[in-house]
Parts: C-alpha cells; sequence; structure tokens
C-alpha cells in the first residue's frame, strides 16, 4: 500500500497527464513519479469549495442568486436527458403510443360539440364555431394544468434519486416545463388543423400567442412549484388537486365564452387563468382582445412568484429529503 | 493544511421517529428556512433524538476513512450530509474538489428504457456530460460486461445486472472525493473483485475516500483511519484497527444484552421443554476450561449440551461455522452422521464434544449454527446464524494472517542424492533432472 504522500504525488500527476482519458495503471504512475510532472500540480487551493452549515441559504442572497443561476445552466443537460428519457420512456408499453398526446382533448372535445349541439347545455353564443372554441379552450385548460400537476409528479417520482444522489434540483423542474410545453406544442398542431378546416385565422395576433401560451404555462408552473414542498411532505395535496382541479375547469371560461353578467362575470376576473385563457384564444382565433390589462398584470404577478416559487423549492428541498429518508 | 478536503466540524443532525411528528417539524423547518432561520439548535423537540452528535473529523488527498457502527448509529445520516444531500442541525462542513458517491447505482434507470440509453441517463444524473460519456460509452459497457443484454430494457435486468450497469457508469467519474455506502456487497465475487480493483486506482489517483461498510476485512484493509459511531456519537476517531478494536469492544457486548446475539459461554433460556433441545453449548480447552475465544492453532472443543424428556435415537447433530464478514459461504461444517454414526439420548442430558485439533479459523468473528435433527426432515431444534458469535484471535506465533484458513504446519527441507554438485536450478529443472 502506497503512503499517503505518495498517493498523492502520483494523484496529482495523473490528473495532469491523463486529462481526461481512463484510470492508468500502477505503471504508468510510477513512471509518472520518476519523471518532473510537465504541468503545475493542480492545487487542492484551485478545487471548487463548498461549506454546508445550518444557516438558510436566504442570509446571503447574492451567494444564493449566484449559485441558482450556475446551477440552472449546470442542469440544462441533465434535465433535457431526463426529458427524454421520461418522453421516450412514455409510450413504449402501448399500442396507441404517441397518438395519446393529442386523444384526450378529440375525446373531449367530440363530447362537448355533441352535448352542445343537442342543446343539452345551452351556453350563450360566440362567434366562432363551436369545435374551433372548445377545442381552444381544452388545449389552453391542458397546457396550464400540465404545467402545473407535471412538475408534482416529476419531483415526486425522483423522490429516491434525490435521497442518494447530489444533482442540480433545477434539473427536475425544467424537464418537467419541457414536458408541458412538448405536450402542448404537439396539441397545437391538431389545433391548427381544425383551425384551417374551420377557415379560422389568427390574423397578426399569432405572433402573440407564444406569449400568451408562456403566461398561461407559467402560471400553472408557479402554483406547482409553490405547492410543491407541502406535496412532498403531505399526499394531502395531491388528493386536494384531484378534487380541485376539474372543478376549476368548469370556474373557467374554457368550453363557454366568459359570462358579462354579474354575478358570473365573477369568473373572468377572480380566477386568475381565466383572463390568460381568454387573451391566447382571442390571439389564436383573429378575435378582438377584451382582457388585456388583467393579462399584463396577471403575467406580471406570475414572474414575481416564479422566483419565490424558485428559492422555496430550492431552500426546502434538503429539509424534504431528511423527511424522505429518516 | 491545505490539501484537507473534508473538514466536518461539529456536526450534529436530528431525527424524529414519529412519521406525523417528523414530517411536521419539517414544514416547521421549510417555513423557518423561507424566514432565514438557521435549522436545528442545541435542543431537541418532542420526541426527537440526535441522528449524528457532535463528530468531527478531517480527510486529506489520498486517504481512505471508514465510517464504522452498527446498524442506526448514523453512518448514511452522517454520509448524506457530507453529500449536501440534507443540511446539518448544527456545526459545519467544508468539502473541496468534486464529490462522488457510490450510495445509490443506477440511479435515474427507467425501466423501459435500454440499458445503452440508462447510461446516458445515469452519467447525466451522476455530473458527466454527453460529450464525456460519449466518448466513455464503450468502456462503460466493457466494464458492465453484461454482454448483449445492453440493449434490452434495463426491467428485464437482474439486480446484479443492474448494478453492474450502475457501478459501469460510476467508476468513470473522477471526483477528488469519492463517498461509498454498502453497494458493493451485491454482485458476483468477480464483479466485486472489479469494483475493489477500482477503488484502489482511485485511491492511487489521489482520491479521498469515505467507506461504510459492515464487512471488518474490507475497511481494515482500505481504510488508514476512521470514526466509529455508536448512537450518532463519534466514540473514536483515529487509525483504522484501535477504532475497529473499539468498535467491537462498544458493541459486541452491547449486543449480547439486547439478547439477539451473544459471546460464549453461550447458554439458552429455555421455557417448554417437550422434545430434545439445545441447551448450552461452550467451546473449551483440552483441559476442559471454557474458552471464550479461540487462537487459531490452538486445540479446542466445542461442547453441546443436549436435554431430552424421553429416550431418542436416531438424531443428528450439525453444526455450522461462517465469518460474519462473508456469510454467503460456510467456512466449515460438522455432521455427528459422518463419523460418529446415530446419535443417542439415553439420559436427560447429554453433552456431544466436537474436538478439533487445531482451530482452522483465521482471526476473526465467526457465527455459530447448531441443528438438532431427526433426519431426513424433522428439526427438533436450531440454534440460529447470529444467535451465537465468538472470536477467533491470531496465533501469535504465524505473524502473517491472510488467507481464508489457519492451517498447521511445519517446514521441512531435505537434501535428496546430493552427489553431484548443482549450479542454481529452477524447481522444473530440479524434476527434470530427477527425471
Amino acid at each position: 500500500m502506497t503512503l499517503p504522500g505518495q498517493a498523492f504525488d502520483n494523484g496529482v500527476n495523473q490528473k495532469q497527464s491523463s486529462w481526461g482519458g481512463k484510470l492508468v495503471d500502477s505503471e504508468d504512475s510510477a513512471n509518472s513519479l520518476m519523471e518532473p510532472p510537465s504541468e503545475i500540480p493542480r492545487s487542492p487551493d484551485l478545487l471548487a469549495e463548498v461549506l454546508y452549515t445550518p444557516d438558510s441559504e436566504l442570509r446571503r442572497p447574492f451567494l444564493m442568486l449566484r449559485s441558482m443561476f450556475a446551477d440552472l445552466i449546470r442542469s440544462r443537460e441533465l434535465a433535457w436527458r431526463l426529458f427524454v428519457r421520461d418522453f421516450s420512456g412514455q409510450f413504449r408499453e402501448s399500442i396507441l403510443g404517441y397518438l395519446w398526446l393529442l386523444l384526450p382533448p378529440l375525446v373531449s372535445m367530440g363530447v362537448w360539440v355533441f352535448l352542445h349541439s343537442t342543446k343539452v347545455f345551452a351556453f350563450g353564443d360566440s362567434t366562432l364555431p363551436y369545435p374551433v372554441f372548445v377545442l381552444t379552450g381544452l388545449v389552453l385548460w391542458e397546457a396550464f394544468v400540465s404545467a402545473m400537476v407535471t412538475p408534482l409528479t416529476v419531483v415526486g417520482g425522483a423522490a429516491s434519486m434525490l435521497a442518494k444522489v447530489n444533482f442540480p434540483r433545477e434539473a427536475l423542474l425544467m424537464s418537467a416545463f419541457a414536458q408541458a410545453a412538448f405536450q402542448t406544442m404537439v396539441r397545437l398542431v391538431l389545433l391548427a388543423g381544425v383551425l384551417f378546416y374551420y377557415g379560422v385565422f389568427p390574423g397578426s395576433g399569432v405572433f402573440l400567442v407564444p406569449a400568451g401560451l408562456l403566461s398561461l404555462m407559467l402560471l400553472g408552473f408557479v402554483v406547482g412549484i409553490l405547492l410543491l414542498p407541502l406535496a412532498m411532505l403531505y399526499g394531502d395535496v395531491g388528493r386536494a388537486i384531484q378534487v380541485i382541479t376539474p372543478i376549476w375547469f368548469f370556474l373557467t371560461p374554457a368550453v363557454y365564452p366568459p359570462p358579462t353578467s354579474w354575478p358570473a362575470s365573477i369568473l373572468t376576473w377572480a380566477n386568475p387563468v381565466s383572463p390568460l385563457l381568454i387573451t391566447c384564444r382571442q390571439w389564436l382565433t383573429g378575435s378582438e382582445v377584451t382582457h388585456l390589462g388583467a393579462y399584463i398584470a396577471i403575467t406580471a404577478g406570475t414572474m414575481a412568484c416564479l422566483m419565490a416559487g424558485w428559492v422555496s423549492y430550492r431552500i426546502a428541498m434538503p429539509h424534504i429529503i431528511a423527511r424522505l429518508s429518516t | 493544511m491545505s490539501d484537507v478536503l473534508v473538514e466536518v466540524n461539529r456536526v450534529s443532525k436530528r431525527f424524529c421517529r414519529n412519521l406525523k411528528q417528523s414530517l411536521w417539524y419539517g414544514l416547521q423547518d421549510i417555513a423557518g428556512a423561507l424566514c432565514g432561520l438557521a435549522s436545528g439548535g442545541p435542543d431537541l423537540r418532542a420526541g426527537e433524538f440526535w441522528a449524528v452528535n457532535n463528530v468531527s473529523f478531517e480527510l486529506r488527498r489520498g486517504e481512505c476513512f471508514g465510517l464504522i457502527g452498527a446498524n442506526g448509529a448514523g453512518k448514511s445520516t452522517l454520509l448524506k450530509m457530507l453529500n449536501g444531500l440534507i443540511k446539518p442541525d448544527a456545526g459545519s462542513i467544508r468539502i473541496r474538489g468534486r464529490v462522488g458517491a457510490l450510495i445509490e447505482l443506477g440511479a435515474g434507470f427507467h425501466p423501459l428504457l435500454s440499458g445503452r440509453e440508462n447510461i446516458y441517463v445515469n452519467a447525466a444524473i451522476l455530473g458527466m456530460s454527453k460529450r464525456e460519456t460519449d466518448r466513455r460509452l464503450d468502456e462503460i459497457i466493457a466494464f458492465a460486461d453484461i454482454g448483449d443484454a445492453i440493449d434490452a430494457p434495463v426491467k428485464s435486468y437482474s439486480s446484479g445486472m443492474r448494478v453492474r450497469l450502475g457501478f459501469a457508469v460510476a467508476a468513470h467519474l473522477e471526483p477528488d472525493i469519492l463517498l461509498i455506502d454498502e453497494v458493493l456487497a451485491v454482485g458476483d465475487l468477480a464483479f466485486r473483485m472489479k469494483c475493489y480493483r477500482v477503488i484502489a486506482e482511485l485511491r492511487r489517483a489521489g482520491t479521498a475516500l469515505i467507506l461504510v461498510s459492515h464487512s471488518e476485512q474490507l475497511v481494515k484493509a482500505t481504510c488508514d483511519s476512521g470514526v466509529v459511531l455508536c448512537a450518532g456519537r463519534s466514540i473514536f476517531v483515529g487509525e483504522i484497527s484501535a477504532a475497529l478494536a473499539q468498535y467491537r469492544k462498544a458493541n459486541i457486548p452491547q449486543s449480547g444484552n439486547v439478547g439477539s446475539t451473544a459471546s460464549f459461554p453461550f447458554k439458552r433460556r429455555r421455557e417448554a421443554f417437550d422434545g430434545p433441545r439445545i441447551v448450552d453449548v461452550q467451546w473449551r480447552d483440552p483441559a476442559g476450561h471454557p474458552l471464550a475465544s479461540l487462537i487459531s492453532g490452538k486445540p479446542a472443543s466445542l461442547a453441546v449440551t443436549l436435554q431430552a424428556p424421553i429416550r431418542c435415537k436416531d438424531l443428528a447433530l450439525f453444526v455450522g461455522i461462517r465469518s460474519v464478514d462473508s456469510p454467503e459461504l460456510m467456512s466449515a461444517a460438522f455432521l455427528t452422521k459422518d463419523s460418529l454414526g446415530e446419535l443417542v439420548l439415553d439420559s436427560l442430558t447429554t453433552e456431544v464434544q466436537l474436538i478439533w485439533d487445531a482451530c482452522c479459523l483465521t482471526h476473526g468473528t465467526y457465527d455459530l449454527k447448531l441443528r438438532l435433527e431427526h433426519p431426513p426432515f424433522e428439526v427438533l431444534d436450531i440454534l440460529d446464524w447470529g444467535e451465537a458469535q465468538f472470536d477467533v484471535s491470531p496465533d501469535p506465533i504465524a505473524a502473517s494472517q491472510v488467507g481464508l484458513v489457519h492451517q498447521p504446519h511445519h517446514w521441512e527441507i531435505l537434501s535428496l542424492n546430493a552427489t553431484d554438485k548443482l549450479e542454481f536450478m529452477t524447481g522444473h529443472a530440479v524434476a527434470a533432472h530427477r527425471e
């Protein structure tokens, strides 16, 4: 067995000489002892240093912000890898495969169109053909819901990994958002086909659609990550979301036109999803924009909460892991 | 000193056994941290205990450090804090350099993806870039050595194959500090040897190692120094053999009190008495004095006292011995029916003696199993693994205590027919010459 000091020398030389290469065998490292090192040995002082203390990260906000963005950059590749993993693993055990991305909105559109045409539900009339109206509503609503729920399922599903491996935690959120965004994009293609079929064209508002979608999805995402710490500890959150989401759907003017008369009109301003969904649909279908002020206010609020959600996620994570693994 | 890579300074962590309470405290901690408060404090809340209590040590480049302790002593918690997964509640940990962890092999494997695809996932989680992984892919696949299965979904893998693949990826990290939990115990022997070789190579490369293992042999062979944890407290920090001695001292009598394992002489508590029973087991020296532990190469006998309420015949007694370090393999086994023939109990108490001219076991701790049976199928009484353990100390004359067995021996050198004057010859040449 080598002496600790000797191992130290070998290590420095070897890490220099076989930079990126595989571990060299003992003969090589013995040789490298004889030769003077060609480069300056890597000094331990140059190694990245981390300090773990009980103190809250919030005590040093600038350091925290710096490491947050550093981790965000560091986690891009992992986020992409996790996204690819989940996406390509998703439908391997199914016959219909990727069709499952399109089927749910198509089927529910069929149901709503049937209910509407048989006058089971009497909604106020919209200027748009009802199939176009209902499909845009459903796709946008689903975009919101999946942006809200995917972070919860992705982070929840990675619990054992979180408890055992130290990787940038932002990667999970990024991959969750990417999953939700991808699903929405696939559905937009379907929606474009339906719009074209019914001769509805968005006009210049189409350029604002990405912004509208982003606001809507970020709102869902923020709700999701703000709930995350609580949801990781208590199963109640997940169950409550299952109960609340369908109710919320009916309180959002997705399949019916926004009510204009009191008291039903409360839905268009007390429900933060409504202005975003309404505005985004108006941009998509080239209709007149009616709720722009509320849209801007909610988007601004979302951005502020996004930052808060990110910070709380980071700060809560070690405490969550401690409780997961006891 | 500038080459200190890990500096653990009076670190503590508290946990709570009650689930509901634990979650509630977790929520409180999160709320506190979000208000900028430090977690922890000097006091425990109701229902809490110190999982790690005031532990300090330092680790330099190229050193290997063992975390030693019984189950639940706080080793894994300490490892998690070192890995930055959880925060200490008191004290601080300073880490310099890239940390690799062999705690969970195959993290993030998706069961439906192929082994090859999962290599990329696992490598990304461990912090390897795509480029790095691309470059090492062939090496990793060769190291895992699972053949065509590499393109089959991981779902179809055996647990050993999963571990192989996971370790193959982890082995290609180049950490400055490597944390190893007992992941290497799985996998077959050839694979374990491969793992130890990788660890040795990493050490040669200057990686500092922190090892958690229950195998005293592994810890002793690998580590320079270690900390002994007992209920979260560090009871000893320092040189490894001294640490192991402390660990044994702290744990063996304690576990005897609990009643799970006991040292010798061993007496069984027996309430019901409805058939033949093993009541007493004892090691003795040739003079008949009881022995607390054996010495390699010295004579010893195992005296087993049996009680029978009625006369019993056609019985057999089985004695098995295995090392606590490698429980998968029995070191020795003895059956009365092999050399003694049938065993007859015709008095209330009978003593059966297993006599060894020399103890062939090497230095270590061993587990004993006794089975009293009525062949072929009826088992009358069992003293199972873990109920009684004994130590074997090294033969003071034989200095090198390596190998699986202690074979009593002596050397002789004979000169055969030395008429011709011989040049230096190899063994083969001598043999050829004699023919």
